[in-house]
């Protein structure tokens, strides 16, 4: 199978998943997903693993950059005005309570699940670093899948810009949480002592990094842009602008997503006349979702499924009740709208891109030697588990709040 | 450096050169060609190699937007108004190129029968790219770029039958003997290999038109439109038929049998610059520049008769399907750019004749980076000339 045969068919079949899906009322995403799922190696293995791996991988890394750039252009400070506070409060509360809450059901309840028992290990050098892990990782929620049904469904409202500003502040939230959990869970497995300093510069110094790097881009697009006349023009200098943000982020070590939101936010803040720079993206947003999507269920793997079991389903459990009691302890705090506060943390479901790249810092962690596989495994489970589940209730909220331009038909 | 940090100077480095060199009246292709050779590995060494390992793929999704909007030249009223010229132009400039060069080679260089005939075959093929960038750039219109248009995508087609009658014919005369029937067969093979594609594309093209009912957005439109020209490409891939052609045949069946096809085509049109832009300057940095230094005299006159040929047999066949006469004048120098279709034919004939072959791919290698800088300009102009260039 050659490259351009496997995006074909990954773009026509994921299309034709799409329509099926809206055929029946549900979001496309969950119809691209699904194909991607029977199109992965553990099924019907049509697209190869080593294209999913390789020159595939480029496609995700663009995607994800160019949805954190239309994030951080859909937070206009217009906007935000009024809702700043409670989107602060809420992705302090909704964060930190996914993460209390996977902690605790694992700590609580995994040894009941899954038999780990290595010689010379306790209890605290085995389920409780995996709980501080996973809860961490818990917090991000997944920016893209959010979006996806955004536009899908036309939505715009208070309730949409809060939905998409928590969705973006908690990323870096969960930047620093897992940076702290790893530390601590490092400590727990190893016995070492806790360095306050060690524990807070990497995470600080990624977010720090991200946010100058996006500043920078940013304006450099903004002081480029009378130099791209024609549409044509315009969408190769944005599409450059985005890859270079990718790339270098990747380059300095700091993360893609942020900055490329703070792009899109400076742009959007920043600039007069700046509809052009994202409505050329509009043009060809759909067919980057459905390559995207379907490409993302294409990584299901029944060997993970199985490894993982129960544990998964506890990660998924835990995490759907603290967003959901997180975001409505915060919308009530900071007097949210009603919509907000009802609904909220049904749209905030989603995981994927942000938690498997964190989860993979543990894996290249050699203290975590006995439980690394078992955290990644999880992990990718409940991903996968959870791109089917979430869609479908992120629209219920949109549709719900009243925000969605989209009749159903 | 890394990849995709790679493309994005690729694209952002590509914008600033072609305004740079519009001040000087530079075609937008030969400002990409020159920055590709610039940044390449042979000079600043800012894209990596690994990044020209996919250039392959990025080429052939080129060729195939490019081949797939060619196809839509060959309309049913666009055919019975210039099919004639198309087809007598075409074949007659391609055997032109064919037959100068290989009978240059062979008289005035004294150089062994199946070297020129190689030589020739490799002469008749043009770059569909270049053209169609050098047209949308310069907002041409009106016979003169339809024909142009035309004979460029059918061109293709013969340089694959010119070519396989030459590889059978070179192979019977270094192996002597048995060659009658190599030729027969070379013939049938590249029939088939032209009856291949056109099955693919007409296939594509029926499951194509059945499903586009169901699209309702313009998102839906794009979707649809490249992930089948990407199906189609990626299945004359795999069953080794020419990506060109079946791409062309997709487009023509789709414009034939679809009365809204125009859609199609349209949409392709609004988001596909930054990939032309990529491949432009991709094609730039995989020249081998440094083979410059050995143009010698067999270069010399493969350039120059090929040039004459194309503009000798583009006349001929003006005048034989009486097309107008900018089009008898001017024609054949529109088709001066070579470049990808070339290099893969001289690389056949590398495989198959590995003691002269290695020559014969050198020479190519370099006029086609003459071709490539110098082509766009002989373009422009002929377009210029026929007065299908609105103020610019």
């Amino acid at each position: 199978m050659n490259l351009i045969l496997a995006i074909g068919i990954l773009i026509i079949t994921g299309f034709g998943g799409g329509l099926l899906a809206r055929k029946i009322k549900f979001p496309r995403i969950s119809g691209y997903i699904i194909i991607g799922i029977l199109l992965s190696p553990s099924l019907l293995n049509i697209i190869p693993s080593q294209l999913i791996r390789g020159e595939l991988s480029v496609v995700t890394d663009i995607t994800l950059g160019i949805i954190a750039y239309l994030i951080g252009g859909s937070l206009s400070l217009k906007r935000l005005k009024r809702l700043g506070r409670s989107i602060l409060t809420i992705t302090s509360f909704e964060s930190l309570s996914a993460w209390l809450f996977v902690g605790l059901l694992i700590a609580f309840l995994g040894h009941l699940f899954v038999p780990l028992n290595p010689p010379h290990a306790s209890y605290s050098q085995t389920y409780l670093p995996m709980a501080i892990i996973i809860g961490a990782v818990s917090c991000a929620t997944a920016p893209a899948a959010t979006l996806a049904i955004v536009h899908e469904y036309r939505a715009s409202g208070p309730f949409t810009t809060t939905l998409l500003g928590v969705v973006a502040l908690d990323d870096a939230v969960a930047i620093l949480g897992t940076s702290v959990a790893i530390s601590l869970a490092r400590m727990l497995v190893g016995g070492g002592s806790l360095s306050l300093y060690k524990m807070l510069l990497p995470p600080l110094w990624e977010i720090a990094g991200s946010l100058a790097l996006g500043v920078g881009v940013g304006f450099a697009i903004i002081h480029m842009s009378p130099l791209a006349k024609t549409r044509k023009t315009l969408l190769a200098l944005v599409f450059g602008m985005i890859m270079l943000c990718v790339g270098l982020s990747r380059t300095l070590g700091v993360s893609p997503l942020l900055a490329n939101m703070t792009m899109g936010f400076i742009i959007v803040n920043r600039m007069e006349q700046n509809q052009q720079l994202f409505g050329v993206i509009d043009d060809i947003e759909d067919v980057i979702f459905a390559m995207f999507f379907t490409l993302a269920g294409t990584h299901f793997d029944l060997r993970v499924m199985a490894a993982a079991g129960v544990l998964s389903l506890l990660i998924i459990l835990g995490r759907f009740s603290g967003k959901f009691v997180g975001a409505r302890i915060g919308s009530s705090l900071s007097h949210a709208p009603e919509s907000v506060r009802k609904y909220l943390g049904f749209g905030l479901f989603p995981k994927a891109g942000v938690t498997v790249g964190l989860i993979l810092l543990v894996q290249r962690d050699p203290a975590f030697s006995t439980i690394g596989n078992l955290i990644i495994s999880a992990v990718l489970a409940s991903v996968i588990i959870n791109e089917l589940i979430a869609p479908p209730l992120t629209k219920y909220a949109i549709f719900k709040a009243g925000e969605a331009k989209v009749p159903l038909k | 450096m890394e990849t995709i940090l790679s493309f994005a100077a690729i694209l952002l480095l590509g914008l600033l050169a072609a305004r740079l060199l519009r001040r000087v009246k530079f075609p937008a292709v030969t400002a990409y060609l020159l920055l590709g050779i610039l940044i390449g590995p042979e000079v600043l060494g800012l894209v990596a190699r690994p990044i020209l390992g996919v250039t392959g793929s990025i080429s052939n999704i080129v060729l195939s937007f490019v081949a797939f909007g060619l196809g839509q030249n060959f309309s049913r009223e666009n055919f019975s108004r210039i099919g004639k010229s198309v087809l007598w132009i075409s074949l007659l400039e391609a055997s032109g190129a064919w037959l100068l060069v290989t009978f240059s080679c062979l008289y005035l260089l004294r150089q062994p029968l199946p070297v020129c005939l190689l030589f020739g075959a490799i002469a008749s093929a043009t770059a569909p790219a270049a053209t169609v960038m050098v047209v949308r750039e310069s907002g041409a219109k009106g016979n003169f770029t339809d024909t142009l248009l035309g004979v460029v995508a059918l061109d293709d087609a013969w340089c694959l039958i010119i070519f396989a009658i030459s590889l059978a014919l070179a192979k019977g005369l270094v192996h002597s003997g048995g060659e009658s029937f190599h030729l027969s067969a070379a013939f049938v093979r590249s029939l088939l290999e032209i009856g291949g594609a056109l099955g693919l594309g007409t296939l594509m093209a029926l499951i194509f038109t059945y499903f586009s009912r169901h699209l309702r957005s313009p998102g839906d439109l794009l979707i649809y439109t490249l992930g089948f020209i990407l199906l189609n490409t990626g299945l004359a891939i795999y069953f080794h038929l020419s990506v060109l052609l079946a791409s062309i045949f997709l487009g023509v069946v789709l414009v034939n049998i679809n009365k809204t096809s125009f859609r199609f085509f349209d949409t392709l049109r609004t988001v596909d610059s930054p990939l032309y832009l990529a491949f432009f300057v991709l094609a730039g940095a995989s020249l081998e520049v440094h083979v410059l230094g050995k143009l010698g005299l067999l270069s010399l006159s493969y350039f120059i008769f090929r040039i004459l040929g194309k503009v000798g047999g583009a006349s001929l066949g003006g005048w034989i399907s009486r097309a107008a006469s900018p089009i008898k004048k001017y024609l054949g120098f529109a088709l001066v750019p070579q470049a990808g279709v070339a290099l893969g034919v001289a690389l056949i004939a590398k495989a198959e004749f590995p003691s002269m072959g290695g020559m014969i791919f050198t020479t190519i290698v370099a006029t086609t980076v003459l071709y490539e800088i110098v082509g766009p300009f002989f373009t422009r102009w002929a377009l210029r000339k026929a007065g299908e260039i609105g103020t610019e």
